[in-house]
């Protein structure tokens, strides 16, 4: 299905002559004119306007009727009002209408402050109700779920979350009960609402009908700080705009981009935010015990673990003392599951927490000690730079090769390549508008939820045509790929990174090469290969070169292959390696992608005579087995930049400030280098970015400015035409071309930089105090607030 | 609203209101159900202002007789109990 390329029309809108794309509805295009129509229930994201609220009315010349700017497609020549007094009085009295019974509850309703209705009361409003009849009355607030409270008395009945749950996530849980002035939202029976993306209807909600039972009464608009940054809690990497007051994430919000998440959030991404900040007494008030049991809610719906202690680790004493003392008794050492503040080290069999010297000394007496016979894992949501200078360390500090970031294993470096190479990649809106899709081996739901959304779509609204097989059976892969290809050239292949692993994962990758060249996917824009990679940041890790047989784009090394993951526990079991790195990775985590399900990791870092781990939580392995553990920071305490599955680089923003004694990670890898003989040269976050973006051919001449609020897809850059890993065909006056883009764009102050919009504010806020090392933080513009 | 009207709580201001809710009803909304109960509400208030004017003022007249009732009965109790 080739994407609509919809031409542009002329039309008036209060004698402005507006050029809008056709066919677009009015209220859209009269955006284009700097024009606002009002509206409750129009939601383009939610498929075809219903046109209930009637709030978009306005006067079109030729028709006799008042029309909805919502439903009603511009038209070239069209010549539009909606400043005339016919207009103005529709919306005073459908303001009116919209208010009889509507219980006004503006101080005590969350959404008050950023609530559509109040702001359009105020702005097209009539500002009195000539009804002094009582309104309608319902018991408040139900619960809809553990997660979602309902106040069917302030909803104005738009119909927005019914057709989210019809339209979008196709749960079809959500029914409008009842007619006329006697509906209301309800599920069928009264069940909970129940569904991987049920927190999407509280964004979506124009009232305060929705509301988050977590993030009830905890903050009004006024009080918080808006943080843009990316999730990485799944390789979907989706925009969020994170909710701050006093240095906590109380809430995560979608922060709409096309190209990546389409403007929805997962029930896990949204919800499991207790786990992001420290502070959060989850045990210790009656709110908390709701956010805990939403969140255990969330871990039960969407099968994944989150921290049930809602965020609170040891009793630092430091912002959060009386929460943290219930959750840890400072004389046996920090609890199982809990939030790591605060460097440990293994001191008689137990973690104790001792100061960053001592962790850092014995850290890298441990790490020279083993020298080459060091390996290191790299996972979760490790950056870019993290995993770069990972790699650095073990290769220049260490001198090991033995460094993995595939949970999968090893794949030979020139199917990884051509895995990866430019043409063949299929972007995340290519799902959309696809002929077909083929989901191979992978399980949108539970790998990138935010995917099945996508995938929903294509076949709702653009007739895409969708199959799922599992990687055993070649030969039926090729038959299936080969008859979705008849449904129309562009085919999209949607695989998860276990379909190459393991004994034959070579074979199966090879296959899969095969299929994308007979179809010659790679030619035809619109088609391609998807990856879904195990980890987070799996893709960003790879071409960072955290990986056995490449260094940064999937470059040749010189020296030798090192092991893969696999490889590094079967030589720690065997006493060939004795020391492990395990960034952001704990292999006997159930849900880590790393873990095995055997023995295999057990009995490695039983044998290795040093573990190291940077662990936001103590999981299993590292609760167990590690010597020294780094806290690591949640996706709300980083810096950095990740790539998305399509080669799309983002950037991760600080949103809160460090918590108990944590410092940046890219920081203390930074550090540990220095101290085992190896400078990285690293001043900064910024600079260890710079150095990624230099040694990656295919991300030369990249900036963080370049990347912005966005992110950059690297395929669209001239930089990609040079293939990834080749070394042959190098465009250099290109790349000249950038370079000094790039230098220019340097020279922008920080406040002119490309953000796009107050989504991006930057918003760092590190409060640590200045290190013995001198390590200045990057500075960066303060803060803004939202602006109410 | 109606049932103010019966109860004698109602004021001619009242039907402007109605008229004018019906009014704002008439072509602008989803479903044509709006229109068919706003159209004979609109065009009974016009030709028959008069009767419902007559009708208001009659509730208003009964309910201040038996609120006037009640007072009066109130107000013979007391002289009663004060003898």
């Amino acid at each position: 299905m080739p994407r609509p390329q919809p031409k542009t029309i002329t039309l008036t809108i209060d004698g402005r002559e507006v050029q809008a794309p056709e066919n677009a509805m009015l209220v859209d295009a009269a955006k284009h004119g700097d024009v606002e129509i009002p509206v409750f229930c129009y939601e383009p994201k939610l498929g075809n306007p219903v046109g209930a609220c009637r709030m978009c009315l306005v006067e079109i010349e030729g028709i006799g009727k008042l029309q909805t700017g919502c439903s009603t497609p511009v038209k070239d020549g069209m010549v539009v009002h909606t400043q005339t007094e016919r207009v103005k009085e529709a919306q005073r009295s459908v303001v009116e209408f919209l208010l009889i019974n509507h219980p006004l509850d503006c101080p005590v309703c969350d959404k008050g402050g950023e609530c559509p209705l109040q702001d359009i009361t105020f702005g097209w409003g009539g500002g009195i109700s000539r009804f002094i009849e009582p309104k309608r009355h319902f018991v408040k607030p139900l619960e809809l779920s553990p997660l979602i409270a309902i106040d069917r008395e302030r909803c104005i009945l738009c119909y927005r979350c019914v057709r989210f749950s019809q339209e979008v996530s196709e749960d079809y849980q959500l029914v409008l009960l009842e007619r006329g002035a006697h509906s209301f939202v309800s599920t069928f029976d009264g069940h909970p609402y129940v569904a991987p993306f049920s927190g999407n209807i509280i964004e979506l909600c124009p009232v305060g009908a929705l509301t988050s039972r977590s993030y009830r009464f905890r903050a009004r608009p006024w009080d918080i700080e808006d943080a843009g940054t990316v999730c990485t809690l799944c390789p979907a990497q989706c925009n969020v705009t994170l909710t701050v007051r006093d240095e906590r994430v109380l809430r995560v919000l979608s922060r709409d981009h096309a190209e990546v998440d389409d403007g929805w959030l997962c029930d896990r991404g949204r919800f499991a935010y207790p786990a992001l900040s420290d502070g959060l007494d989850a045990s210790a008030t009656a709110e908390g015990a709701v956010a805990v049991e939403a969140e255990v809610a969330v871990a039960a719906t969407a099968g994944v673990g989150v921290d049930t202690g809602g965020g609170t680790a040891l009793a630092t004493g430091g912002g959060n003392g009386g929460g943290g003392s219930l959750l840890a008794d400072p004389s046996r050492g920090p609890r199982f599951g809990a939030r790591v503040s605060e460097p440990l080290l293994r001191d008689g069999g137990e973690l104790r927490p001792v100061p960053w010297e001592r962790a850092l000394q014995e850290a890298s007496v441990a790490l020279s000690r083993a020298g080459a016979r060091t390996g290191a894992i790299a996972g979760g949501g490790a950056t870019n730079e993290e995993g770069f200078l990972l790699a650095r360390m073990m290769r220049e500090g260490l001198g090991s090769g033995q460094l993995d970031s595939r949970a999968s294993g090893w794949l030979a470096l020139a199917q990884q390549r051509a895995l990866a190479a430019p043409a063949l990649q299929a972007r995340i809106s290519d799902l959309e508008f696809a002929h077909a899709v083929l989901v191979l081996d992978c399980d949108p739901i539970a790998d990138a939820p935010i995917l099945d959304l996508r995938l929903r779509k294509g076949m709702r609204r653009h007739g895409m045509k969708l199959e799922r097989i599992g990687g055993e059976d070649l030969l039926a892969l090729r038959e299936t790929a080969e008859r979705l290809a008849g449904e129309g050239e562009e085919l999209v292949i949607l695989w998860g990174e276990r379909f190459a692993a393991g004994p034959g994962g070579a074979e199966r990758a090879q296959a899969l090469l095969d299929i994308a060249a007979s179809l010659s996917l790679a030619e035809i824009d619109g088609a391609g290969l998807l990856e879904v990679p195990a980890s987070a940041n799996g893709r960003g890790l790879r071409e960072a070169g955290v990986l056995p047989d490449a260094g940064p784009g999937l470059s040749d090394l010189d020296t030798d292959a090192g092991r893969d993951a696999d490889g590094i526990a079967a030589a720690l079991a065997a006493g060939e390696l004795s020391a492990v790195y395990l960034l952001q990775a704990d292999p006997l985590s159930p849900e880590d992608p790393f873990s095995r399900g055997d023995s295999s990791w057990g009995e490695a870092l039983e044998r290795a005579s040093t573990v190291i781990a940077h662990a936001a939580f103590l999981t299993e392995g590292i609760h167990e087995h590690a010597n020294v553990v780094f806290p690591a920071e949640t996706y709300a305490e980083k810096e950095g930049t990740v790539t998305h599955p399509d080669g799309r680089l983002q950037r991760v923003r600080q949103a809160v400030a460090h918590g108990g004694s944590r410092r940046a990670e890219w920081r203390v890898i930074a550090e540990l280098s220095s101290r085992l003989g190896c400078d990285l040269g690293v001043e900064g976050g910024k600079s260890a970015s710079q150095q990624l973006f230099d040694a990656v051919p295919f991300y030369a001449g990249l900036t963080l400015e370049e990347i912005g609020g966005r992110g950059v897809r690297w395929q669209e850059r001239p930089q990609a035409r040079a293939g990834v890993g080749g070394a042959s065909g190098q465009d250099s006056a290109s790349e000249d071309e950038v370079r000094t883009e790039a230098a220019s764009g340097e020279r922008t102050p920080p406040d002119a930089q490309a953000h796009s919009g107050p989504d991006t504010d930057t918003h760092a806020a590190d409060t640590e105090t200045e290190d013995a090392d001198g390590d200045s933080p990057p500075s960066d513009p303060p803060r803004t607030g939202t602006d109410k | 609203m109606l049932e103010r009207i019966d109860a004698g709580e109602a004021t001619p201001m009242d039907l402007d209101i109605m008229a004018s809710v019906q009014d704002h009803i008439i072509g602008n909304c989803l479903c044509v159900l709006g229109d068919a109960m706003a159209m004979p509400i609109g065009s009974m208030i016009a030709k028959f202002r008069g009767e419902f004017e007559e009708h208001i003022e009659a509730a208003r007249t009964r309910a201040n007789l038996a609120l006037g009732a009640t007072a009066a009965g109130s107000e013979a109790l007391i002289a009663a109990e004060a003898v």
